[in-house]
This record gives C-alpha cells, structure tokens and sequence, in this order.
C-alpha cells in the first residue's frame, strides 16, 4: 500500500532542507518538485532528508532527477540523507552521484554543504 | 365482491346510526369533565374532535356531547364509533369509562390513528347518553406514515351512535376500505423493495457497482417505512415503540440516502452531495429523537431547519446538469430523468399542497396526492417513487454496459498490445550463446524491454532496459527504443547507449529509461555500458560499473564502458530486486545475486512469488564454449 508523500521544508537562510514522509512514486509531483520550485531565490544549498521515506519507485525517482538537473542547472548544491541500503545503491547505480552527495545523516549532510 | 357486500352493509346500517353533533371542547384536563352532571354550557362549540396526523395543540383536551337513545336501540348493547383521533384518549359515557385508545396517565401512551368502536351497556329509549372524550397529543408528530393518513378526509364521519355489532362492523369495514385504498401504494412499495434487492444482488456480484448499491439503500428507506408502519398497526403497537421509531429513522435517512446515490453516480459534486448527505443524517437523528422522546425543543429546531421542497431539488437537478454535460447518452438521460421528475413531481404536491392547506386547512395536501381509481386510490408520490426505480435501475443497466463494453475493447487491446510487445523483445540463443529470457509485465504491458542483436562477426549485442513508469505509456517507449535500435551506427556500447539517448530526449515526458548495453564478443572479451541500470550478475556478484544518466535526461551524455569477466552473465530489472512481500520488505540485492546461478525463469518466479509490484525481467547469457 502506498503512503502518500508530504514534505515540510525548513529555510534558514540560503540553506533549506526538504524533509519527505512516505512514499515517493509518480502521485508525489508537488511534493517534491513543487515544494523545490516554491523555495525562495537565493536558495543555494539544498538538503534532501530521506529518513522517512520507506521506498521510492522508478517513477519516484524520476522526479528527484529532474530535481537534480534543475539545480544543476542553477549551480545549487544538493545532498541526500537517510536513504536505506538499498536506495544508496540504486542512486548510486542510476549514477547519480556526479550531481548529488549521498550521506548517512543530517550532521554529515550539513558538514557537506557548511 | 368485497365492495358489494360492504355497500350492502352499509346500506342496511343507515338507518340505525345517529349521528353524536353539538360537541363542546375544553382544552386542560379534569376528571370531573367526564361526569354527566357537569355543566359545560360556558363551553366553546366543537366541530368535533377531528382525526389528525396534524400537530394539533399538545396536551390534554376535553369534548362533550350527549345524546338520546331511540326506541329503535331500546335494550339491545350500544356501540359509539370514532374516525381516527390523534394520539391517546378515553371515551367516558355517563361519567364511566367505556374504553380507549392508547393510554393515558402519569406517562401518557399513544397509538397510530385508528378507527375505533366502543361498547357500551344497553340502555332503554329515552335515556340521555353524555359522552365525553378525553384526549391527549405529543408535541410532536406520531402519525408519519400512519396507513389511514391519505384517505382520511375522503373517509372522516361524525361520531355515531347504534347497535354494536353494527358499529363494529362499520368500523372495521372503513378501516379494510382504507387498506384497500392504500393497497396500490403498498404494491408499490413492496415493488421498491425487490427493485432494491436487486440492486443489492447486482453489487453483491460485482463490487465496482457501488451506485448500485446505494441505489438499494435510496430504495429500501423509501419502500420500507409505510410497511413498518403498517406493521406496527396491524399489531396495534405503542404510536413511539421500536416499530414505527424505526420507519420514522429510515424515512428520514432516505433524504441522506439519495445524495448518496447521486454521488456514486457522480463523483465530481461528492463534496456537496456528502455535506447535503451529512446534513440530512443529523436531521434524521434530531427527527427520531424527537419523535421518540417527544420532544418540542428539538422538534421546533427540526421543523425549522427541514429542507423546504425546492430546496430539495437543488442535488437532483444539480447531478442532471453535470450527468447531461458530460456525457450526452440514453443512461445519462434516463439517470437525469429519474432525479428531476420524481422529485418535480413532489415538489409541486408539497408547493401546492401548502397552498391549498392555506385555503382549506391542514391535511388538504392529501386530497391532491391521491388519484382516485375505480375505488383504490393511488398514491402519486408512489408512481413517482416508482418512475424513480424504474428510470434509475434502467439508467444503471445502460451506464454499466457501456462501461462493459469499453472495457472489453480496452482489454482486447491491450492483450494485443502485449502479443506485439513480446514479439518485440528477441532473445534468441546463438551458436556461440544460449540465451534464456523471461519477461512479466506488472500489467498487461509494461516498460522492460530487452533485445539480442546477433552479427555475422559472431558477436552478441545486449540491450536491456526499463522506462520509468508503468503500463501503456512505458510500452510505447519501449517500441520507440526499439525501433531507434535498428539504426545503430556502431555496437560498442557507449555508442550504443549515447545513440539511444539522443533518440529518446524529450520523449519520456519527466520520466527515464535506464539501459545496459553488453558486447560479447567471440574472443572472449566482454564490453559494458550502463545507463543507470541494475549492472548485470557476473560471477555471482553484481558487477562494478560506472554509470551514467538514465536515458532522455540530457540531450547529450558520456558513458563509460568497463570490461567484465567472460563467463555466464544475468541481466535483470529493478523489478527483481523491489519485489517487495507484505510487510513491505524488499526482495534486494543479495537475495537476487544469491540466485545468480539459476535460470532466468526460476530467478523471476521466486521474485513475483515474494511480491510483485512492477515489471519483471530476466535474461541469461551462456557462452557455449
């Protein structure tokens, strides 16, 4: 069964932290790229808290890439925590990491971008 | 037959009934009122205590008349007949208590209108019979569906005085021609209930038809209350006992009912319909507490509040509009029919009908929702209730079948959408190669897609992928890479994978295509590419390769090939790894490379046995030598 995704978005300052529950599948279009489009100008660090978010499908994915290359394309620096196992390995595959860094938690996550 | 002989009954009584007239009324309660020596000349004039279902003044009142005994029923035993008197009350005949009708006392109990007799002693000509009757009524209304309600006025006499079995007999014969009058509408309502029945039946057999089954519950709270009701008559039970409280609770249910319905078979005003249904329930409530209790206070918030007959109409006509506008055929035009005229037609009997009370008094409703008919009287509230069933099941029927059919058009192509599919996705062994490969969609069609591309240099290309998504979209994607397949400039693989990139830009609309692309090659050497696909299973293991971009994410993009050990290979989709079971748990990486010696259909069976929930594909790569 598939838990509708909701996201909180902490800002402070330049730095803002999209923070995901539940699912991410092709339903979770506002959620993750319209709460990124809805982020103030400015925004230059961006961090991705996948703590609770149980699984995310092909076309879940989908949506974090075109997250990706839209903050490629503004020169945003994005990481990621709290993925399980396994996604690290799926993202790591979908050979992401050229436009992300992958870590295992929020205090990481933050020395990355600090 | 029945007719004759009640007429000839009827006949022969005439001249035996004396009308009781002359009444005088007093409102209050004392049981000194009952006595034949009181003196109630201060008295008001009565026109009689007249039957009613009316809310008449709540509590207790008093009417008086008296009467003299003709030498014509000198001797024998006296009856005295009542038309229908609402709630409770007791008739007294020279200061004694000849019977009653309902109970009165500290917790007065009354019953559903009925005409009564009431017997009383022989008594010699001449003599002067006072009779005093004293009534009590609720606050609130009792006499809802009472089976008498509608034929009343057409039935309402005096109260007379003659022999008692005479006067048992003509009570109990207008109490039969009321029944008899009302039966059209009872057949009717029986009508409701099968019609409902079926519908229940018709959802019960397939549970996608939930218009159906509200359509069953609209049904069933609009036959059931009279037949409660006239249940509870024919038991002569309490006026507030479970019966009739319970046909009151499903009368007033039916108006939260029907919005139910209305928005099973229209989704796009749920939102008004669910607060209209809302509203109607606590309504519903608030009537039959009030009913059971008797209650003022909340009958008065209730009476106010009560939907006026117009307003009634708003959802019906409502749900017309929008079935109409979005789709213009025969069962969206019956479906239409069936809210509108029904409820058109009880709106203008209740417009109307309060006109008419306005001019001729309360209850002259009734004399315009009856249509005389040879001597029964049919109920047009009934034939409207029944044009409803009638229109709605028909407009269902069409609704349903239409949907059948698109669906068994859909099907059909889709079935053979899968048989082009899997002609599309070539896995053929070779000479030099044994090639193993299973395909499960997670639908009829799916986004996995694979294609051995052998060359007279006794090469083997491999290109396995999977677009994002599901279904028929993906699938469509998956002939267009195909198709960009049979055009390959170059089989090394990078090139292979930045040809299908370029091809596939601004094609997958947010989505992607992961790809793998291998080259085998018959010396030994074997060359991969990947394209954010699962890597193959290379000596048991996943194997390490760089990775680039899913395919049409950028318009250009660089892959990065890697040499790979040469020996058996399996090649699968993220459908193997993410098969997930029950409890959410994933099927994952070292269950699947923990597999990698099996064939490709034993790998994906145990992967959809786990728990399916996309695309399963498998392929195996042997060399023979």
């Amino acid at each position: 069964m598939v838990n509708p995704t909701k996201t909180k978005v902490e800002q402070d300052g330049n730095l803002a932290v999209l923070r995901f529950e539940g699912d991410i599948t092709s339903h979770s279009e506002d959620a993750v790229l319209g709460k990124y489009r809805a982020l103030p100008e400015g925004t230059t660090r961006v961090l991705l808290d996948f703590s609770k978010v149980p699984y995310l499908n092909s076309s879940g994915i989908a949506l974090v890439i075109q997250l990706l290359m839209a903050a490629n394309k503004t020169s945003q620096k994005v990481v990621c925590f709290g993925l399980s196992a396994h996604f690290v390995k799926v993202f790591t595959m979908l050979g992401l990491a050229k436009y992300t860094t992958i870590h295992a938690d929020e205090a990481a996550a933050r020395a990355a971008v600090a | 037959m029945l007719s004759l002989l009640l007429l000839a009954t009827v006949s022969l009584a005439a001249q035996e009934l004396l009308p009781i007239t002359a009444w005088r009324s007093h409102s209050g309660d004392n049981p000194a009122w009952a006595s034949p020596q009181y003196d109630d000349s201060a008295w008001p004039a009565s026109n009689y205590p007249r039957a009613a279902l009316l809310l008449v003044q709540p509590g207790y009142a008093w009417y008086r008349a008296s009467i003299t005994v003709p030498a014509a029923l000198s001797g024998q035993p006296l009856g005295i007949s009542l038309a229908p008197i609402n709630e409770a009350y007791e008739v007294y005949v020279n200061g004694v208590l000849a019977g009653a009708h309902g109970s009165l006392g500290a917790k007065p109990v009354g019953k559903l209108v009925n005409y009564r007799a009431f017997r009383i002693p022989p008594a010699p000509a001449g003599t002067r019979l006072q009779v005093a009757i004293r009534r009590w009524s609720g606050s609130t209304i009792i006499n809802y569906r009472s089976t008498f309600t509608a034929v009343l006025f057409t039935q309402e006499h005096p109260p007379e005085l003659g022999a008692a079995t005479l006067i048992e007999s003509m009570q109990f014969n207008r109490a039969m021609r009321c029944f008899l009058y009302m039966l059209p509408g009872l057949l009717v309502n029986v009508i409701l209930i099968l019609a409902a029945i079926l519908s229940f039946s018709i959802f019960y057999a397939d549970h996608s038809r939930r218009d159906n089954l509200w359509l069953g519950w609209a049904l069933l709270a609009i036959g059931l209350p009279q037949l409660l009701t006239l249940a509870a008559y024919v038991q002569d039970l309490p006026g507030r006992s479970l019966l009739p409280t319970l046909s009151v609770l499903i009368q007033f249910l039916g108006n939260a009912l029907i919005p139910l319905f209305l928005a099973a078979i229209c989704p796009r005003l749920r939102t008004l319909l669910f607060t209209i249904a809302l509203f109607h329930t606590a309504i519903a409530a608030m009537r039959v507490v009030s009913f059971y209790f008797d209650t003022p206070v909340l009958e008065s918030i209730v009476v106010q509040y009560n939907t006026p007959a117009l307003l009634g109409m708003v959802a019906p006509l409502a749900v017309a509009v929008v079935l109409l506008l979005e789709r213009r055929s025969t069962h969206s035009i019956l479906l239409s029919a069936a809210l509108l005229g029904p409820q058109a037609i009880q709106a203008y009997i209740t417009l109307f009908g309060r006109r008419m009370e306005a001019a001729l008094g309360a209850g002259a409703t009734l004399q315009i929702a009856y249509i005389p008919m040879g001597g029964l009287y049919l109920d047009i509230r009934a034939l409207a209730n029944l044009l409803f069933t009638v229109l709605a099941m028909a407009g269902l029927y069409l609704r349903h079948r239409e949907t059948r059919q698109r669906q068994l058009l859909l099907d059909r192509d889709l079935a053979a959408a899968r048989t082009i599919q899997q002609t599309l996705l070539t896995a053929n062994s070779t000479p030099q190669f044994t090639i193993d490969a299973v395909y499960i969609p997670a639908t009829e069609v799916g986004g996995d897609f694979f294609q051995t591309i052998p060359a007279p240099d006794q090469s083997l290309l491999v290109v396995a992928g999977d677009v994002s998504g599901k279904g028929l979209p993906a699938a469509l994607l998956v002939a267009s890479i195909v198709g960009a397949l049979g055009d390959l400039a170059s089989r090394r693989p990078a090139a292979v994978l930045a040809h299908l990139n370029r091809a596939m830009h601004g094609k997958t609309s947010g989505g992607f295509i992961t790809c793998l692309c291998l080259l085998l090659e018959p010396s030994g050497k074997v060359t991969a590419a990947n394209a954010g696909h699962l890597p193959p299973l290379s000596n048991g293991r996943f194997a390490e390769l760089e990775s680039g971009l899913p395919l049409g994410v950028l318009p250009d993009c660089d892959y990065t090939e890697t040499i790979l050990p040469y020996g058996p290979l399996t090649v699968l989709s993220d459908g193997v790894v993410e098969a997930a079971n029950a409890k959410g748990e994933l099927f994952g990486f070292e269950r699947t490379a923990a597999l990698a010696s099996q064939p490709a259909q034993s790998i994906a069976a145990s992967a959809r046995q786990w728990g399916q929930n996309d695309d399963i594909s498998v392929l195996t790569v042997r060399p023979n030598s």
